[in-house]
């Protein structure tokens, strides 16, 4: 399979080129943190099992995507809302693991995971179906809102919300500036999802970035906020285990 | 990411979703959704000027109505006499009001502070102009007696203000962060808060862009910021007492607005609405940002 596929690709088919480069990214990442955990107290080790998790599974549906995309040319959004649904969860996961120590609830686990999975699911089906046919944008804009809804209910959680002031009561400045990092993440990082969403055939943003690269974009976004995402986590968890070994 | 850039995101979602819809808002639409956000919001921020400069120069009711009543009659006989030089000074003045507004709770080295105020206000000017200058033009060229300042916006000198302030900004920030006189908090908002702007003011028309800045970046922050100010200084001051305290001279504002718009409208002053409503807004802004600077200085103590 891999020899039929690699001889096709051209030099300039970023596209590829991308899905390559986060397929294997994600899974050094995965194997990285997975092995990691052993250097961190075992307080902290599943946070970093989150995080394995998150780049592990996004390593799979890398590789099917990969194929997809270069067997059919179009973009995989299946798999993405697939990889989606059970990494960006996750990521809210770990938004409860870092702050339990501060007095975090399985409430605050529930409401963020629900606020994920609302996102991902009306997201889905604003992009995945169009009942109006091709250029009519009502379904796509209507299920849009809906999923930004979830977007910004965590965007404030991660900010001003139950997650901010949890960070704050947490006597660990690593604590509080991870917490502060990932809300960048998710204010920045995950911007690239609804601008996605809006570059969409049709889309307001489709005349600003063409539909076809958006797939670029998406793969560099991904892998800079999974792993990156990680890599905070990663950095919180070895200072606290220092702080608690010294 | 402050509260303010907040709201201002979710407004941002809010009119990326229309333009999805729609395509494009037209232009009575977008005067109309503007003016109502600037009668909620943007008025009221200047209808407590009164009760800010007598708190905070200790001066009597009278003083400040010949104080208010002065500066506008002096800015209106200046706009008779020299239009193209009151414009200019409404631009300069308007830049340095909102970069004040913006960092002036950042308590800067006093060599810093009212330069960067000016500097941030010219920049968010020359970016508004920069991006929109087509558009601007179009409006301009609407009316004969707003035409003539298509000939003050020269592009050229405008991309040059846009390239020198932006980064000129962004110098002063990278500046003030590595010797520790800002926060990196601070540092990352700011930046943020920036590219927001400069996003909005590529993507929306001028009209929307101006808007969702003057509102949620600038009138409710202001007015957060003088909430704060009155109730440390009235303990029981209520949310409610406070939005009672800015309705009498906002609808004192309405009024005169709409009697001049009326004047207008009826040809009685030879005016057109674009004109009228640039001279009404910079008349307005000349006490209300003297009244603001005083009550920056607060902040500094």
């Amino acid at each position: 399979m891999l020899l039929n596929v690699l001889q096709p690709i051209a030099p300039d088919n970023y596209v590829a080129f991308t899905f390559f480069i986060g397929y294997i990214a994600m899974l050094a990442a995965s194997v990285f943190f997975f092995v990691e955990r052993g250097s961190v107290s075992s307080k902290w080790k599943m946070s970093l099992l989150v995080s394995a998790l998150i780049t592990g599974i996004a390593a799979v549906h890398y590789y099917y995507m990969r194929d997809y995309n270069l067997a059919t040319g179009d973009s995989p959004t299946f798999f993405r809302y697939v990889d989606w649904i059970l990494t960006v969860p996750l990521m809210c996961v770990e938004f409860y693991l870092l702050t339990r120590l501060a007095g975090a609830t399985k409430s605050l686990l529930w409401k963020l995971i629900f606020a994920s999975t609302w996102m991902l699911v009306c997201g889905y089906i604003g992009e995945a179906f169009n009942p109006g046919g091709a250029g009519a944008m009502s379904h796509s804009v209507t299920w849009g809102v809906l999923s930004t809804l979830g977007y910004l209910y965590i965007l404030h959680n991660a900010w001003f919300g139950e997650v901010a002031e949890l960070a704050e009561k947490s006597n660990s400045v690593a604590i509080k500036k991870g917490v502060r990092s990932l809300a960048w993440f998710v204010l920045v990082g995950w911007a690239i999802y609804p601008i996605g969403y809006m570059c969409m055939d049709g889309g307001w943003l489709s005349s600003v970035m063409n539909p076809a690269s958006i797939d670029v974009w998406y793969n560099i976004a991904d892998a800079i906020n999974k792993i990156g995402f990680g890599l905070v986590v990663y950095g919180i968890a070895i200072t606290e285990s220092k702080k608690e070994l010294a | 990411m402050n509260k303010f850039s907040f709201l201002y995101l979710i407004f941002f979602y809010c009119i990326a979703s229309i333009f999805t819809l729609y395509g494009d808002i037209e232009l009575d639409k977008q005067i109309i959704g503007s003016l109502s956000l600037i009668i909620i919001f943007g008025i009221p921020h200047g209808a407590i000027d009164n009760v800010i400069l007598m708190s905070t120069s200790q001066i009597s009711a009278a003083k400040f109505y010949i104080f208010y009543i002065f500066s506008i009659i002096s800015y209106l006989i200046i706009w008779f006499i020299a239009p193209n030089f009151a414009f200019m000074f409404f631009l300069a003045m308007s830049a340095y009001h909102f970069g004040e507004s913006q960092l002036a709770n950042y308590n800067l080295p006093a060599l810093f502070n009212k330069p960067s105020y000016l500097l941030w206000g010219i920049s968010l000017i020359s970016t508004l102009i920069y991006y929109n200058k087509n558009e601007l033009y179009n409006l301009f060229s609407l009316f004969e007696d707003t035409i003539n300042f298509n000939d003050l916006l020269q592009f050229k000198i405008i991309e040059i203000i846009f390239w020198i302030s932006n980064i000129s900004l962004f110098l002063l920030f990278i500046y003030l962060k590595s010797n520790n006189k800002i926060q990196t908090s601070t540092f990352t908002s700011e930046i943020f808060q920036i590219i927001l702007i400069h996003i909005t003011f590529i993507l929306f028309p001028i009209i929307i862009g101006f808007t969702l800045y003057f509102i949620f970046l600038h009138s409710i922050k202001v007015l957060t910021q003088e909430f704060g100010y009155l109730k440390k200084m009235t303990e029981n001051l209520s949310l409610f007492k406070f939005v009672k305290m800015l309705t009498p001279y906002t609808f004192i504002s309405l009024l005169f607005v709409s009697i001049f718009l009326f004047i207008s409208k009826t040809q009685i002053i030879n005016i057109s609405l674009l004109l009228f409503a640039i001279i009404s807004f910079s008349v307005i802004t000349l006490p209300h940002a003297i009244v603001m600077t005083k009550f920056y200085d607060t902040f500094k103590k």
